[in-house]
């Protein structure tokens, strides 16, 4: 028997109101409370004993077969011990004096009632489902398919409905199963897992078939007889054709049934259908897809969300800032498929825990190695290849992922027919590690660190190089079972360096480096069933060193400039809390307010009033010494959503949402390049700041399996950055001379049909946007277009996107990409003249007329191995053909003056079919 | 493999009722004269050649001084022969057209331009790199704009054996009109900026100037470069450098964004209306070089022109024709003789195959080595 507990002994306790009726019966002694997970028994002993004031006698050779993986609340000893060692022939006993005697076979006989044992706890019985199930995958899993479970007691409750709550676990990894479908079929009723793989699910009470349905996991089904509120937690097999890739969507009944508007949490499994140019998994890619996700065009990772620029996303990386999500002039992401969970964007109700951004936030988090075994997997591509092992470093206790991928691109850039590729050089890495220990069931720990480094030469002159590095680490703690505390450091550095060693009288080296470090404590609280209470603190400290230009060999005349750092602290501190007034009706309000506190050392120029800041209106130089604030700005961001359930499948949310930004990313290019610099909130520079409306409607279909949502939006945004016509942004020390406040305003209705499950799976949206900026401070000489509105960089008021899946066996799987969207704006020439010999052109108002509409078609074919579940390794083959039709989508449409006549071009990035081809493996 | 393309684009032409001013000049606070043209703006699809501003009244005013007049000396030309400038005096702009539109600039700082140190060269495997370099001992300079003046000797594909000589054809001697070698002279077409304001000295180290790849035409039998050097403002290089990034450019990934952009001359009436030019005071350095083809790497042989174009075998009078009415496509080779040199007719090729003059002058310049 003790043989069943050499996998993982999953107990499935809860706060079980048939163990509470049990328990009045006897005199017990003080309840246990704890998370513990996979615990040696010893280890459980020790983690008692500490808390209470049992002491426990036993054999240790008769109970090292047993492992402990329970949360308990309050829960009697005796209960928790019973249903540990049921069907194990182990027995216990506890007296007076609370000392508990472990024997093996027969029980020691104290003063206790003889039916303790009898007549067996509903709850227990559940319990023992996991141990079984988890142990083989073979008659046990069978057998628990046609097992008949009790949950709740049944002398309790007999009518009425009851609810049934658990985790969704895989069998092997003990990984959580998120975005998997648990219902019955009639009626039908049914929800999704959340992203702990947690289940709760009402349902009337008695005899049900409940049907579990996870992508990537074997569909199974329970059988359950339901007499009141119970836990089953549940675990599954992997399905072996998905190797690895597995889960989708953690949104299925959350869209109609959360407060959360404008959320969308893809998993790396729906990401790695996308077929993309390179073949490789794209996750920005893939958020681009998205509806209100837009970018400037291919080759550009730069998002805009909701007609926000693209420094007004906050992108998380395992709780730390990214500032530069792309590598190689934006064709890829920074981000490796193998080592990514999920990747969730926030764009509309942006939680308070969240700040600093005003469009949105995407938190993109890593896998945890496997805790049981050791694993690999990776890919070869065309232009890059990538690694991941992971494994244990103590069994169930400590884990260890780590991930590396690097490029061979150069060769691709020799067959681009633009001679500044043609004659470039370029490669990049990045390297990911995560380790994940559990401390014991109230604490555990995560260490993360990535760093990633590019490096080009463009036109065989300057050499470029950038560099994220970021390491976090968090520690999640459990108080006690109403309030949980999570607490991250992390540290984020991004810098990049242009050297020039062409001529040696004028080599040069130009560098740019961020460092922002971040401590956050983020506490939830459970004070009732129906309410949520979050609430928290973070403080983040940026330091930036915005330029140095010095010289780069010894003959060089170049002097050394440096730009004076800048300094800065942001500190916020946030509440909100979520009410379920109703079943039907829930809100949710918050409020977090900031602060930001500019720094010295710093020399603070004062410019004449209602005059254009330049050089020649300076008034007074003041020095602020370090640590000293120069410039204070705080304010409230108020977040409010509200939920009202039209039916059990639709709902209506509404939203609002205040943000403040206090870094701004300067760029006066089409695309996010990597020498954008970043500048934070001073003087002159006002922080940003944001307001968004949105109402949304949602709907559900088909067992939560085919979601609807309709969405509007209203924002506006005061105090962002346009840059001044020729404005210089290189080595500049009066920035504010360059720049201009620029207020912004975008609304826009977002329709999305997602269906993530079955033979055939994917979304199709259709975004209706706009993006509109004005410019006009005249005293200050800001105006652009007269003062009026005019139409963002990434202002495509139309936008059609499908991604679909369609899996013609288990091994073999096509998909298919549609996009289709509105040309985006730019301005064209309205005249020519002669000016100086030659022929010019004077540029109409900003970005009045637009480029051709863009269009692509995308396929992609993906064939697995075969699935034998014992073999070396698991491979698969992807063939993607991207832009079939091979359009030459215009990248950007533009004039020049060449041997006096002015002559325009289109440029096209991708203006033919891509076929590539990608080995996938994993062992 | 990559599909990625630059394109010719066509656009509808924009037909936008545009016709705004241009003014190209500066005022000269050296020895030579001051010159403006006044010009117009075209529509994109205007074939035409742009339009003059004619009898406009032009002059320049010194700050809290003198008015100086410009005369109209061609079409759209106003000049005037040195100003008494002041160096410590500001100037500025006044124009009035003939429809009595009012035009100011804003007062402008003189500059006096430093010489040129040296205009150097260096023979690099993808081409001809040419370099200017200078200084400025006073340190008052910083921003520097350059205009260059190619001139290059070369020669018609073919000689002609023939020329009209009053009703008749004769053979060429060597007292004939010369048609085969000649000169062409251009003037830069894009703008020349650089700045030592990041360098502890004003000085400025084999700036490039200009590329010719080793199969130029311009490097066949001999080459020589007239660079002029001005001294800028911080303003006026702003003005050049803003032009510079709209015109020329313009559409790569990590090209700056074109945009409209404000010179420093605006209407009286409606400030809003665009004018374009910059006003700037600086005085002019000049500097030539000439480069041999003996100079050059032998590897850089290239051969004379081919002729490329229709012939034609035609009678006396017919030839004659095409000279003295001085044809736009046919020019004379000279007479065809057949077997037994029995003269069959006379050989007429397209006219840039025998005649340098249709491509430059074959007046060789002053400057050029003998």
């Amino acid at each position: 028997m003790a043989s069943l507990y050499r996998g993982i002994l999953l107990l499935l306790l809860a706060s079980f109101c048939c163990l509470h009726s049990l328990s009045a019966q006897h005199t017990k002694g003080a309840p246990v409370t704890g998370n513990f997970n996979n615990l040696a028994f010893e280890e459980f002993v020790r983690e008692v004993e500490a808390r209470s004031g049992y002491k426990f006698y036993f054999d240790p050779a008769a109970v090292d077969s047993v492992r402990v993986t329970v949360q308990v609340t309050n829960k009697p000893l005796e209960d928790v011990l019973a249903a540990l060692f049921r069907n194990t022939g182990i027995r216990f006993a506890i007296d007076a004096q609370q000392r508990v005697f472990i024997t093996k076979g027969k029980q020691l006989q104290l003063a206790l009632p003889e039916n303790f044992f009898e007549p067996t706890p509903a709850g227990a019985e559940a319990m023992v489902a996991g141990a079984e199930q988890s142990d083989d995958q073979g008659s046990k899993r069978a057998a628990s398919e046609i097992k008949l479970y009790e949950i709740g007691d049944r002398r309790n409750n007999p009518s009425g409905k009851a609810t049934i709550s658990g985790y969704l676990r895989a069998a092997g990894t003990g990984e959580p199963i998120f975005g998997a479908s648990v219902y019955i079929e009639s009626p039908l009723i049914g929800t999704t897992t959340d992203q702990s793989g947690y289940y709760t699910l009402s349902l009337p009470v008695g005899h049900h078939q409940l049907r579990i349905r996870g992508i990537g996991m074997q569909t199974t089904k329970r059988q359950v007889m339901l007499y009141g509120n119970g836990r089953l937690d549940i675990e599954l097999q992997e399905d072996a054709r998905v190797l690895k890739e597995v889960i989708v969507e953690a949104d299925k009944d959350k869209n109609v049934s959360s407060l959360l508007m404008g959320v969308e949490k893809l998993d790396i499994r729906s990401i790695k259908q996308v077929p993309t140019a390179f073949g490789e998994t794209d996750i920005l890619r893939v958020i681009l897809t998205l509806p209100g996700v837009k970018s400037a065009g291919e080759g550009s990772t730069g998002m805009n969300v909701r007609g926000g620029s693209a420094d007004q996303n906050l992108i998380l990386f395992n709780n730390a800032p990214i500032y530069n999500p792309s590598h190689l002039f934006g064709f890829f992401s920074a981000f490796n498929p193998d080592v990514v969970e999920s990747a969730e964007l926030f764009r509309s109700a942006i939680p308070a825990k969240y700040g600093g951004r005003l469009s949105s936030v995407l938190e993109i988090t890593s896998r945890e190695g496997n805790k049981q075994k050791f694993a690999g997997s990776g890919g070869i591509g065309l232009l890059t290849s990538r690694l991941t092992l992971e494994g244990p470093l103590v069994k169930d206790k400590t884990s260890l992922i780590v991930g590396g991928r690097s490029t061979y691109s150069d060769w691709l850039l020799k067959k681009i027919p633009d001679p500044t590729f043609s004659k470039s050089t370029a490669s990049f890495y990045d390297v990911n590690a995560l380790l994940s220990h559990k401390i014991n069931d109230n604490n555990s720990l995560i260490l993360s660190g990535y760093l990633s480094k590019d490096k080009f030469r463009l036109g065989a002159d300057s050499l470029y190089t950038f560099s994220n590095q970021n390491a976090s680490i968090s520690w999640k703690h459990t108080f006690d079972e109403k309030l949980f505390g999570k607490f991250t450091g992390a540290y984020s550095h991004y810098g990049y360096g242009v050297e020039s060693d062409k001529n040696p009288v004028t080599a040069f080296a130009l560098d740019f480096g961020i460092n922002q470090a971040n401590f956050q404590a983020d506490f939830n609280y459970y004070p009732t069933a129906k309410h949520t209470v979050n609430f928290g603190v973070s403080t983040n400290h940026y330091s930036i060193s915005p330029g140095s230009f010095q010289p780069n060999s010894s003959e060089s005349i170049v002097t050394l400039d440096r730009l004076q750092s800048e300094q800065a602290l942001e500190t916020a501190v946030y509440a909100s809390e979520q009410f379920e007034i109703t079943p039907r009706l829930s809100v949710e309000a918050g409020l977090r307010y900031s602060l930001f506190n500019a720094l010295g050392p710093r020399e603070v120029l004062t410019y004449a009033e209602n005059m254009p800041r330049t050089e020649n209106t300076v008034e007074d130089t003041t020095f602020y010494k370090s640590g000293s604030p120069f410039a204070n700005y705080h304010g409230p961001e108020y977040r409010f959503s509200a939920r009202y359930g039209l039916g059990d499948h639709s709902s209506v949310k509404i939203g609002f949402n205040r943000l403040r930004q206090y870094i701004h990313m300067l760029s006066n290019t089409v695309s996010m390049s990597p020498t954008d610099l970043w500048k934070l909130s001073d003087s002159k520079i006002r922080p940003q700041v944001g307001n968004q409306v949105a109402l949304g409607y949602y709907q559900n279909f088909k067992a939560n399996t085919v979601e609807l949502s309709v969405e509007g939006y209203y924002r506006t945004m005061r105090d962002f950055l346009d840059y001044k016509s020729g404005a210089s942004l290189f080595m500049n020390h009066h920035i504010e001379t360059d720049v201009a406040n620029a207020e912004g305003k975008a609304y826009g209705m977002e329709i999305m049909l997602k269906k993530l499950s079955g033979r055939l799976n994917g979304w199709i949206s259709y975004t209706y946007s706009r993006s509109l900026i004005k410019v006009n401070n005249p005293e200050r000489g800001e105006v652009i277009n007269n003062g009026n509105y005019y139409p963002s960089n990434f202002d495509k008021p139309h936008d059609l996107t499908l991604i679909s899946n369609y899996k013609f066996s288990k091994r073999y799987s096509t998909s298919f990409n549609f996009t289709y969207s509105t040309g985006r704006p730019i301005t064209l020439p309205i005249a020519k003249y002669t000016f100086g010999d030659t022929q010019r052109l004077l540029y109409s108002d900003r970005n009045a007329y637009r480029v051709p509409n863009y269009f692509r078609f995308d396929v992609a074919m993906n064939l697995e191995g075969n699935h034998k579940a014992k073999k070396l390794a698991h491979s698969s083959w992807t063939l993607a053909v991207y832009n079939v039709t091979g359009r030459n989508n215009p990248f950007s449409v533009y004039f020049k003056s060449e041997e006096g006549k002015v002559k325009g071009y289109k440029l096209s990035i991708f203006g033919s079919p891509i076929p590539t081809i990608t080995y996938n493996f994993r062992f | 493999m990559l599909g990625s393309c630059i394109e010719p684009y066509q656009h509808e032409v924009i037909q936008m009722p545009n016709n705004y001013l241009v003014v190209d000049g500066f005022i000269n606070t050296g020895n030579g004269p001051t010159t403006f043209k006044l010009t117009r703006t075209q529509n994109l699809g205007d074939d035409e050649n742009p339009r003059n501003e004619t009898g406009a009244t032009v002059t320049i005013e010194e700050e809290g001084g003198a008015r100086f007049s410009l005369k109209e000396t061609g079409a759209g030309v106003y000049s005037i022969n040195t100003i008494p400038v002041n160096p410590t005096k500001r100037y500025r702009l006044h124009i009035k057209t003939s429809k009595t539109r009012a035009y100011i600039s804003d007062f402008v700082p003189v500059k006096m331009t430093p010489a040129i140190d040296a205009l150097t060269w260096e023979a690099e495997p993808d081409g001809l790199q040419l370099q200017v370099s200078t200084h400025d001992p006073q340190d008052n300079t910083r921003y520097y704009r350059w205009d260059f003046e190619e001139t290059w000797e070369f020669t018609a594909s073919e000689r002609a054996t023939g020329e009209v000589v009053g009703d008749t054809i004769v053979r060429r001697t060597a007292e004939s009109e010369n048609i085969y070698q000649c000169w062409r002279t251009e003037p830069s077409t894009s703008i020349k900026i650089g700045t030592s304001s990041r360098y502890n000295q004003d000085l400025i180290s084999k700036f490039p100037l200009q590329k010719l790849a080793p199969s130029s035409e311009k490097l066949r039998i001999g080459y020589s470069i007239l660079v002029k050097q001005y001294a800028q403002t911080q303003e006026a290089y702003a003005y050049w450098e803003a032009l510079k990034k709209t015109t020329e450019s313009v559409g790569g990934l990590f090209d700056p964004l074109p945009s409209q952009f404000k010179g420093n001359i605006r209407s009286v009436a409606d400030s809003q209306e665009p004018v374009i030019g910059f006003l700037s005071a600086y005085s002019v350095e000049q500097k030539r070089l000439f480069i041999g083809r003996q100079e050059l790497p032998q590897q850089w042989y290239m051969p004379p022109p081919l002729c490329q174009g229709d012939s034609a075998t035609v009678s006396m009078e017919t030839a004659i024709g095409y000279v003295k009415n001085n044809d736009p496509y046919w020019g004379l080779k000279g007479a065809v003789y057949g077997e037994l040199n029995k003269l069959e007719g006379y050989k007429v090729k397209y006219k840039g195959c025998v005649d340098c003059r249709i491509y430059g002058t074959n007046v060789k310049p002053e400057f050029w080595p003998q």
